[in-house]
């Protein structure tokens, strides 16, 4: 849960703060948290851990917190929370911390993504800007509709996942979904073998042949942990939090969501669609990184990603020009 | 001559050789035990107790892991000496935690602060480490009142002195945050006056649990004096929250089950077609029994 | 009277189901390897996984779903055109009705064979009747489909009944026992008794109305798989009528080719003439005319309104698909218009290949339904992998596609050495009125 590049100061008040955390949050958070049954030992999923005598120790979540959520109970959400997300294009400068820590911790092949990142131009004058996208796990989700044997579902808290033993992997949710979301497993991956139990909620070890997409990291949730892609962002852009507690945070800065999206000018993408999806993004205003900052340091594969935008065209047709 | 000239050159390559095995063998001390770093914080909290938490790291190619089942010890430095605390095992957040009574008698400093240490003694795999923190015991107390219609939450700021006598705080900067899911929310901010009291107005759309009951805590961070402080009170000022998010309905287009007019729906068309077909498929069991074959055995 | 012309049919007819010529051996013989050819490519990509196709993250339906569009598409041609004939009363459906039949029969088992190639956990399938939710229009597909495959047997059967009394009367047929037996079970004991025919009349009568309106259902249902998600290019409100059209018109297209492939084979130029040809052609030219309307106006709607993605839609079907956009809504819908309009184009041989580009034209309008759609999301794709970009199908997808096709063939050869393919038994065998037997 480590984060991995900060500055330091940051990194120190944020420890500190989930530090004092741990005592005084657990009381009012405790409370809330589903008690989910405990399984017997071997079951669950684990954390690397170092000992004293220098192993690494793949330690049972049970021995940390809570024991992770069989396919039955995954169904019912975490009580008392609807989790919402908001995301500040102003601070977002493309540097794909959040799509690798969400490709690691639910060990994904380098291809697949469940946090996809674009080079969005709404118009041809307006100006570019990158464009983080997870699921928006709508409140009214399409994919769920037309899903016809029920192996995705809509929970209590808001959160939409895939029971991937169910999934008969006919694809119809990927077409319904408007915003590309779902990623479809084509063929056998070696992270499949995992002896780990499955748990919708991590959807970890995959299944070949059915389809997965971001799923708001329930697990780290029910540990009162942001999601992956949340803690791993450098700038903070990533908001997490539960919408009817009005209050959502990146782990450094806490803020109340309805200030937050008041005096910053919240949207949802594409909200005239009717899906309703719980994800808000705050406007590329006043930003902090200039567009080709995220695009020059990019991996070549990874650039060729953008060869379509007008804003690459344009840029090569300066340098042609030059 | 020649001979001279093989034997220079033989000490060479030994000199060569040892010299090269010299490095070597601080290449492979090198990667012998791992490198660890400690965050050592101590909190002074609302129920009088100094709460001295050490987290261990280790530098791993993979960024940091947390450090489990390690023994951590903790002093309180005395001029020159160090007097042993006790001690606790890092648990597998790899913190491990002390806690001692705010009221004590142990030695200050000339600014009246306590040093603490922790310090971890390490082991073939991984290096010591070892942390200090200083602070002078501090106290908040939270109360919370009403006046002309207006909410305020007052705090109340006391030092431990080392002569065990309570007097005000001095200048600090006070936090006042509700705990939510993940973190805290900053609803207020509060400087002390000089008898060590301060307040804030307090926000009336805070939203609480179902009942509306909030926890509030006031809390100085890193303040060169008295470290952490942190007090904790209860009130039931919160706005209440939905148990089930208001907006659920329970026959949707993407509910389990299914609007009741698509169900009556398909069950009548069925019912029509299928009815058809049974009907077909009667005639044909009656041309059947029309046969002369069967009639033949109907009438013998 | 009525029986010696029977029997003369039977004479004719006969050699069909008693012998396979040489020609019709190696036939059979060249689809069976087709088959297996397709069964290979199944094998192929069930043990390595879906990426043997062209599918990716964004088109995740091709070609499979394509062919099953098409195919149960074909079926509708035999549903409507031989339950509409049937229901008018029209004298001159008689030689070509079995036909009609068995192409709906027959497509209708080989079209959700298509969508289970596209399901990605075939081990799975019964998730869809343990778990099926009402909400989705795949569940409602597959009890569409599946009512429709039960309504069409019957229908098939209901018309097959009275030949095959007369098959299993006919003594001078030479085929194998298992062969006469089958025939014997089959027929019912259907002796042409009155009380038989009134009941059998009642159960035809009934469930031609019943296939005219399940296929209208069926398909319609297929298309509102598509025009109730949100993408741009298949969100019309006229896909359920569009589909319906373009299915019976490309199922027309098959009936004549059919004809004319059986015509020469079994020398049927007595019964099928050109007056078939022609009227089944003047029904393909109506369809015709009726599927360039529909198209004309998806296009022309989406193109008038120049909304942001349909132009993007409308980009690249100019783009990358213009021969088929070309081939499939302009030669497609023109065509018949052009040979069954002029009285002097009206041949055999050209009614025949205007068929034949019909079934190509509206495969690729399936084709550009599909594909483009999923080409152009409201989220800009944006992904190095050509292959994820853009959809090119591999050799597994045409070699099922091509099995697919051998095996509709195989099938339909088959079932007309079984079953005579012209009808054998006189269309006014069954009385008008039931107080017709009753004034002897």
């Amino acid at each position: 849960m480590s984060e991995e590049k900060h500055k330091d100061n940051n990194s120190r008040r944020r420890f500190l703060k989930l530090g004092l955390l741990a005592g005084a949050g657990t009381v009012a958070t405790g409370a809330l948290l589903a008690t989910g049954k405990s399984h017997a030992e071997g079951s669950g999923e684990t954390v690397k851990v170092l000992t004293t005598s220098g192993e690494v120790m793949e330690v049972d979540k049970n021995f940390l917190t809570l024991a992770p959520v069989d396919r039955k109970e995954s169904h019912e959400g975490i009580p008392g929370r609807k989790f919402v997300m908001v995301i500040d294009l102003a601070k977002c400068k493309n540097a794909r911390k959040c799509v690798e820590s969400c490709q690691k911790g639910h060990n994904l092949p380098k291809g697949e993504e469940f946090m996809k990142v674009y080079l969005m131009q709404d118009s041809e004058k307006s100006a570019p800007y990158w464009f983080p996208k997870p699921c928006y796990h709508c409140d009214n989700p399409q994919c769920v509709s037309v899903c016809p044997v029920g192996a995705t579902y809509k929970r209590s808290d808001g959160i939409v996942l895939i029971d991937n033993e169910r999934c008969i992997g006919c694809k119809f949710c990927m077409t319904g979904c408007p915003y590309s979301t779902r990623v479809f497993a084509w063929k056998h991956e070696e992270a499949f073998d995992s002896k780990q139990p499955y748990s919708p909620e991590k959807g970890v070890p995959g299944v070949e042949g059915t389809v997965s997409k971001c799923d708001f990291c329930p697990d780290l949730a029910r540990e009162g942990k942001l999601p992956y892609c949340a803690s791993a962002c450098p700038m903070g852009v990533i908001f997490f939090g539960d919408i009817d507690e009005d209050v959502v945070t990146n782990g450094v800065d806490t803020f109340k969501f309805s200030e937050l999206i008041r005096d910053r000018a919240g949207y949802q993408y594409l909200e005239n669609l009717g899906t309703r999806p719980n994800v808000y993004y705050l406007p590329p205003v006043d930003r902090q990184f200039p567009v080709d900052r995220g695009y020059e340091s990019l991996d070549e594969d990874i650039k060729a990603r953008y060869d379509n935008t007008p804003y690459v065209k344009n840029r090569k047709n300066k340098e042609k020009k030059s | 001559m020649k001979s001279i000239r093989i034997l220079f050159f033989v000490v060479i390559l030994v000199a060569l050789q040892t010299v090269s095995y010299a490095q070597n063998e601080k290449a492979a001390d090198k990667s012998g035990p791992a490198e660890t770093g400690m965050i050592f914080t101590c909190t002074s909290t609302s129920d009088d107790s100094i709460q001295l938490k050490a987290v261990i790291n280790v530098k791993h190619e993979e960024g940091a892991m947390l450090l489990a089942n390690a023994v951590v010890k903790f002093f309180v430095l005395d001029a020159e000496t160090e007097i042993s605390l006790g001690e606790a095992k890092t648990d597998f957040h790899g913190a491990a935690i002390l806690r001692i009574p705010t009221r004590n008698k142990f030695a200050r400093n000339e600014e009246q602060l306590i040093n603490f240490k922790a310090s971890y003694e390490g082991s073939d795999k991984y290096t010591a480490s070892e942390g200090e923190f200083g602070l002078k015991p501090a106290k908040l107390m939270v109360s919370f009142y009403e006046e002309d219609s207006i909410r305020y939450v007052k705090v109340i700021a006391t030092q431990y002195n080392a002569d065990g006598s309570e007097t005000p705080l001095g200048p600090a900067d006070i936090t006042v945050s509700v705990p939510k899911m993940i973190s805290m929310l900053k609803i207020g901010a509060i400087s002390l006056d000089s008898t060590g009291i301060g307040t804030a107005e307090f926000p009336n759309d805070i939203i609480g649990d179902s009942l509306g009951n909030l926890t509030v805590i006031a809390s100085i961070e890193e303040n060169d004096i008295y470290g952490n402080v942190l007090g904790k009170s209860a009130v039931k000022w919160g706005l209440p929250k939905h148990l089930i998010s208001p907006d659920r309905p329970s026959r949707e287009l993407w509910t389990p089950i299914a609007p009741l007019w698509m169900i009556i729906t398909l069950i009548v068309m069925l019912a029509g077609v299928w009815g058809h077909y049974v009907y077909a498929i009667v005639q044909l069991v009656m041309i059947k029994k029309a046969s002369p074959a069967v009639k033949e055995e109907e009438t013998t | 009277m009525s029986k010696t012309t029977t029997d003369d049919l039977m004479r004719e007819f006969a050699p069909q189901l008693e012998h396979t010529g040489l020609k019709g051996k190696i036939w059979i013989a060249l689809l069976f390897t087709l088959v297996l050819l397709g069964i290979f490519a199944l094998y192929w990509q069930v043990s390595r996984g879906h990426i043997v196709t062209g599918m990716r993250d964004n088109v995740v339906w091709g070609v499979y779903i394509v062919n099953f569009i098409f195919f149960m598409g074909i079926s509708y041609a035999g549903a409507l055109i031989s339950g509409t004939l049937h229901l008018f009363h029209a004298e001159w459906r008689k030689p070509i009705i079995r036909m009609a039949e068995f192409i709906t029969v027959i497509s209708l088992l080989i079209g959700p064979l298509y969508i289970m190639l596209c399901i990605g956990r075939l081990d799975r399938l019964p998730n869809l009747i343990l778990f099926g939710r009402i909400q989705s229009p795949i569940t409602w597909d597959v009890i569409a489909i599946s009512t429709d495959i039960i309504g069409c047997f019957i229908f098939l059967y209901l018309a097959v009944l009275r030949d095959l009394g007369k098959l299993r009367d006919f003594s001078e047929l030479k085929v194998p026992s298992w062969q006469k037996k089958l025939y014997k079970i089959l027929a019912l004991g259907y002796e042409g008794k009155p009380e038989q025919q009134i009941r059998l009349k009642r159960a035809t009568d009934i469930m031609a109305g019943m296939v005219i309106a399940i296929a209208i259902i069926v398909y319609s249902v297929l298309a509102w798989i598509f025009s109730v998600t949100l993408q741009p290019g298949w969100h019309s409100t006229i896909f359920g009528p569009y589909f319906v059209i373009a299915a019976v018109y490309s199922g027309s297209g098959v009936l004549i080719v059919a004809m004319y492939v059986f015509r020469k084979v079994y020398h049927l130029e007595k019964h099928i003439t050109v007056k078939h040809f022609i009227n089944v052609g003047v029904i393909m030219l109506v369809l015709a005319a009726f599927f360039g309307y529909f198209t004309f106006s998806e296009y022309l709607t989406k193109w008038y309104g120049s909304e942001k993605n349909d132009e993007q839609l409308i980009r690249i079907l100019f783009k990358d698909y213009y021969f088929f956009f070309i081939f499939s809504n302009y030669v497609g819908v023109l065509m018949p218009l052009i040979v069954v309009g002029f009285k002097k184009l009206r041949t055999i041989n050209n009614i025949t290949i205007t068929a034949v580009v019909v079934i190509i034209a509206l495969w690729m309008n399936r084709y550009l339904i599909v594909v483009p759609t999923l080409e152009s999301p409201y989220l800009p794709i944006q992904d190095a992998r050509a292959a994820w970009a853009h959809y090119s199908a591999t050799w597994v997808e045409w070699t099922l596609t091509l099995g697919g096709v051998a095996s509709f063939c195989l099938f339909f050869t088959l079932a007309s050495k079984l079953i005579p393919i012209v009808q054998v038994s006189e269309l006014k065998e069954e009385p008008k009125e039931p107080a017709d037997i009753y004034l002897r």
